[in-house]
């Protein structure tokens, strides 16, 4: 029988950007009629877990590894009506933000032809932004969703650390990430928040106590909004542009703009770097063959880890390596409870920002997107201090477009708000749209 | 398969020359003043839920047969492993 | 020269399902059926806290005199190895469920500290064939709580008696079976000699001994060794040794020794273990009065118990009651005990009566030994009277 489904299908053989696509996943027999996201399609990064799919999560370690099991965040989208289409590419297992670093080639960026589309969710934004779904499920651990929402021109969402189920979703960095969404309308996000906001028995320890929030629409007028200044840290012209557009737009609208001093980026990088490292090397050491399709010869049982995991990528292989580093007992001290103490001064820095202003805005990146190889990773890296910070404090954050730099690349301008007042920062961002396309 | 690298017994990946994450260390140096003051905890408010203890079905052995090709009736095939103490032959 | 043992104890916890998940405990399953994600460490899988296993860890912290900790927390041990899926053991190392404790050996009264005991999950079990070895995960993930004495036993017979009484307790309170050939109770030792004048000696550890009285005998043989090889000028490696139980005598592990980095860093996907005092004080009060370390104490040294007898008594509540009344009325306890666990035994074998529960209540029993003692009755005679008050109902 004929639905909507062999529509999408066909969509997605015919215009799903080069590399964008893992594997496309079967139809239902008939399309759900009842919820409040009834025959959505919706596309899933690959490294979050659907029962009888591959799990590749963008490594040759798990080209044959299929899920015995769903993801909570998948069943809850599905519970909704919604309908998983197809899996995502994404960098290998999460880690990196250009898109680079998949073992199956780097997406194909839609709205940057030959640019990179921004990564680790790169395949999700870029099957939005070609409009082959209209959302997809990926994950955030250091702004993992939002800077290639950004790239590609479209909305990256990342809630408060705990709001949504982990359970399903190939950790990484456990404590930084979330289950986060792209699309290109912002009530559709809106409705999958509400889906997805975790109930108790998730089989996530940490989200499970999330607790559903109400909240109206936003208002700009007497609103307090803080503007971070970057001091050496250097911003491409056109995105500084973008914010100071939106910063009198705001103030059009009655808001008030409050300016502060970001803390240093380099040690939001740093703090970042370590703990996001560490726990990989932690989370990635289970990959061992034992459990996946591959058999992998080996006189010892060590050998023959060892020879499966020679299968990584070098990035991954890098982040691995510092994460083991960080977490000797003769380093712990220095590198990891470092940082776990500067995250905490990072957390209060928020705090005190949040005293007076309801929302922080600021660029998604400090660039827009580059040729592969173009930009150093370790480039990337200290600009990624834009969106890690927020990973770091466990904050709503949510990049939106904004505009294009003169070669016609967009960028995106980002929204941080209070911890677990995620449905207020969207009614925020809802607003900050509005004024946006009237201004 | 012949192995000419040193192997990290931490990671089971090829020892890194110290130049390879030298850049990534350098970045970390940043952290050297910051002062530690107490245990770090995520959200300051949150406590451990504690689960029911009951039994619940989780995957079939034919599903988890299915996934993993390498499950035998005895458990997981491996190259023979020189025991240490406390296995059984 | 003075010999300093220490030990560490895991004690697998009777609770329904798993430490980290709900997948069931059973012993001796085909391989793979107890099986789910989180206890295969399959991407995307994360931990839940089992209730029971911290009930279970707590009462045993009260039965040892132990504090239970109002907080306590999660951290990761790494290491690789094909029996942890996960490539990480998820324990308690730098905050304990229970802090401190004791357990007072009855002969002597010498306390033997406990230093902590921690929750932590089991790994799966290996079994080695001819051509291949095996990893059976059905055990990965059983809840384990950890017990850490200090290096206070100076001997293997005390040893002995130690586990014998932290397993009839732990027991006693149905914290686990105790079935030591099941691997519900597993006993590593460290054994160090060191000259009188006080420092420590370097000291050798022995994994997973399969019987108390295996224990014991490798202490024995282990402290010898170590005390002629220092009279020999020799010095000892600081290393895991193989207890070979058939030949009577340890050897060094073929592996190769030296002291292995963990990497512990806190568990990020469980947030910190906090009971409130209602709940700690409500677990407190399901103590009973007596454990069996308490009674041993006050009856192992009476004239004329055995040890036998002791941990008998101390494991019987009934039996215990009965003989406690027949003291009160007559301070001797082999004659007691003679009747009691001699010949009222042989009568309920007899009858097919139940040799652990009398029907005689210890006011009658006491009674029946009063009257022996005061009327200096024979034999015979008390046994008709015993005869009798097991069949006039």
């Amino acid at each position: 029988m004929k639905h909507d489904g062999f529509e999408w299908q066909r969509k997605l053989d015919q215009d799903a950007p080069k590399n964008a696509l893992i594997d496309k996943l079967p139809l239902p027999e008939h399309l759900p009629h009842s919820g409040p996201l009834a025959a959505l399609p919706f596309a899933v990064s690959n490294n979050i877990a659907i029962a009888g799919a591959r799990l590749t999560c963008g490594s040759k370690l798990l080209e044959d590894y299929i899920s015995p099991y769903t993801a909570t965040a998948v069943l809850s989208l599905i519970q909704a009506g919604a309908v998983p289409v197809c899996t995502a590419n994404l960098d290998e297992f999460g880690m990196g933000l250009t898109g680079q670093f998949s073992a199956y080639g780097m997406p194909q960026n839609p709205s940057a032809p030959g640019f990179c589309p921004g990564g680790a969710s790169s395949g999700a934004a870029a099957l939005v932004a070609s409009g082959c779904v209209p959302l997809a499920l990926c994950s955030d651990g250091g702004g993992c969703a939002r800077l290639p929402a950004s790239h590609c021109g479209v909305i990256g969402w990342k809630p408060s650390y705990g709001a949504y189920s982990r359970y399903g979703l190939t950790a990484c960095a456990s404590s930084l990430e979330q289950p986060a969404l792209i699309a290109r309308d912002i009530s559709l996000i809106k409705a999958a928040h509400n889906c997805l906001i975790s109930k108790m028995d998730s089989g996530d320890a940490i989200s499970a106590e999330a607790s559903e929030e109400f909240h109206t629409a936003v208002q700009f007028a007497n609103m307090r909004i803080a503007i971070p200044e970057f001091g050496m840290f250097s911003i491409q012209g056109e995105i500084q542009t973008g914010i100071r557009q939106a910063a009198s737009c705001i103030q059009h609208a009655g808001g008030h703009i409050f300016t502060c001093a970001f803390p240093d980026t380099r040690l939001i990088t740093a703090s970042f770097y370590s703990i996001a490292c560490a726990e990989a090397s932690a989370n990635l050491a289970r990959f061992t063959g034992m459990l996946s399709g591959k058999q992998l010869n080996g006189a010892s049982w060590e050998e023959r880890f060892a020879n499966y995991r020679a299968l990584l990528g070098d990035e991954a292989k890098k982040r691995i390596a510092l994460g083991a580093y960080v977490l000797k007992e003769e380093h712990y001290e220095q590198y990891y409870l470092r940082a776990q103490a500067y995250r905490k001064q990072l957390i209060a820095w928020f705090k005190e920002i949040f005293t007076h202003s309801a929302f922080i805005l600021l660029p998604v990146s400090s660039e827009t997107a580059k040729k592969p190889g173009g930009l150093t990773q370790h480039s990337y890296d200290l600009a990624g201090a834009l969106t890690a910070c927020s990973n770091l404090a466990g904050l709503p954050a949510i990049s939106l477009p904004c505009g294009k730099d003169k070669d016609g690349k967009p960028f995106g301008i980002q929204m941080i708000g209070q911890k677990n007042k995620d449905m207020e920062l969207l009614n925020a961002a809802e607003a900050m749209q509005n004024i946006l396309s009237k201004g | 398969m012949n192995r000419n690298y040193e192997l990290d017994k931490n990671t089971l990946l090829p020892k890194e020359s110290e130049a390879t994450i030298q850049e990534l260390l350098d970045m970390l140096e940043v952290l050297k003043d910051i002062e530690i003051n107490g245990d770090f905890q995520m959200d300051e408010e949150k406590i451990c839920p504690l689960r029911q203890d009951e039994v619940r079905f989780s995957i079939s052995l034919d599903c988890f047969q299915a996934s993993f090709s390498c499950f035998t009736p005895l458990g997981i095939k491996m190259p023979r492993i020189i025991p240490r103490t406390e296995e059984k032959t | 020269m003075k010999t300093r043992i220490g030990l560490e104890i895991h004690v697998e916890l009777n609770t329904k399902s798993k430490m980290f998940c709900s997948c069931g405990t059973a012993f001796g399953l085909p391989a793979g059926s107890q099986c789910c994600p989180v206890c295969l460490g399959l991407p995307g899988a994360l931990p839940t806290v089992n209730a029971e296993a911290v009930h279970l860890g707590a009462l045993a912290g009260f039965a040892f005199h132990s504090h239970v900790n109002s907080v306590s927390r999660f951290d990761r041990k790494q290491y690789f190895y094909p029996d942890l899926p996960k490539g990480y053991q998820i324990t308690q190392r730098f905050f304990p469920l229970c802090t401190g404790g004791n357990i007072t050996l009855p002969d002597t009264m010498k306390k033997i500290r406990i230093i902590e005991m921690h929750l932590e999950e089991d790994a799966g079990k290996l079994i080695h064939k001819e051509d291949a070895s095996y990893v059976n995960l059905n055990r990965c993930g059983v809840p384990l709580l950890e017990i850490v004495t200090a290096p206070d036993f100076s001997s293997g017979d005390e040893v002995y008696l130690f586990l014998h009484i932290l397993r009839d307790t732990l027991v006693c309170l149905d914290i686990t079976t105790g079935k030591m050939q099941e691997g519900a109770l597993r006993v590593d030792v460290n054994v160090s000699v060191s000259k009188e004048d006080m420092t420590y000696g370097e000291r050798t550890e022995m994994k997973n001994l399969s019987s108390f009285k295996a224990v014991r005998a490798a202490i024995a043989y282990e402290a010898d060794r170590q005390i002629k090889a220092i009279q020999d000028g020799e010095i000892i490696l600081p290393e895991t040794r193989r207890w070979d139980e058939k030949g009577g005598f340890s050897e060094p592990l073929r592996e190769k020794a030296g002291k292995q980095d963990y990497r512990y860093f806190p568990e990020p996907d469980l947030p910190p273990l906090a009971l409130e005092s209602s709940l700690i004080e409500a677990w407190h009060k399901q103590i009973p009065d007596t454990l069996p370390e308490a009674t041993l104490c006050r009856i192992y040294s009476l004239p004329g118990m055995t040890e036998k007898y002791a941990f008998f008594l101390a494991n019987s509540a009934v039996l215990l009651s009965i003989f406690d009344a027949a003291f009160h009325e007559i301070h001797d306890a082999k004659r007691i005990l003679s009747w009691l666990m001699g010949d009222y035994r042989a009568i309920a074998k007899k009858y097919a009566l139940n040799p652990d529960v009398p029907p005689f209540s210890p006011q009658e029993f006491a009674l029946l030994m009063k009257e022996m003692v005061a009327a200096e009755l024979p034999y015979k005679s008390v046994k008709e009277k015993l005869e009798e008050l097991c069949f006039n109902r």
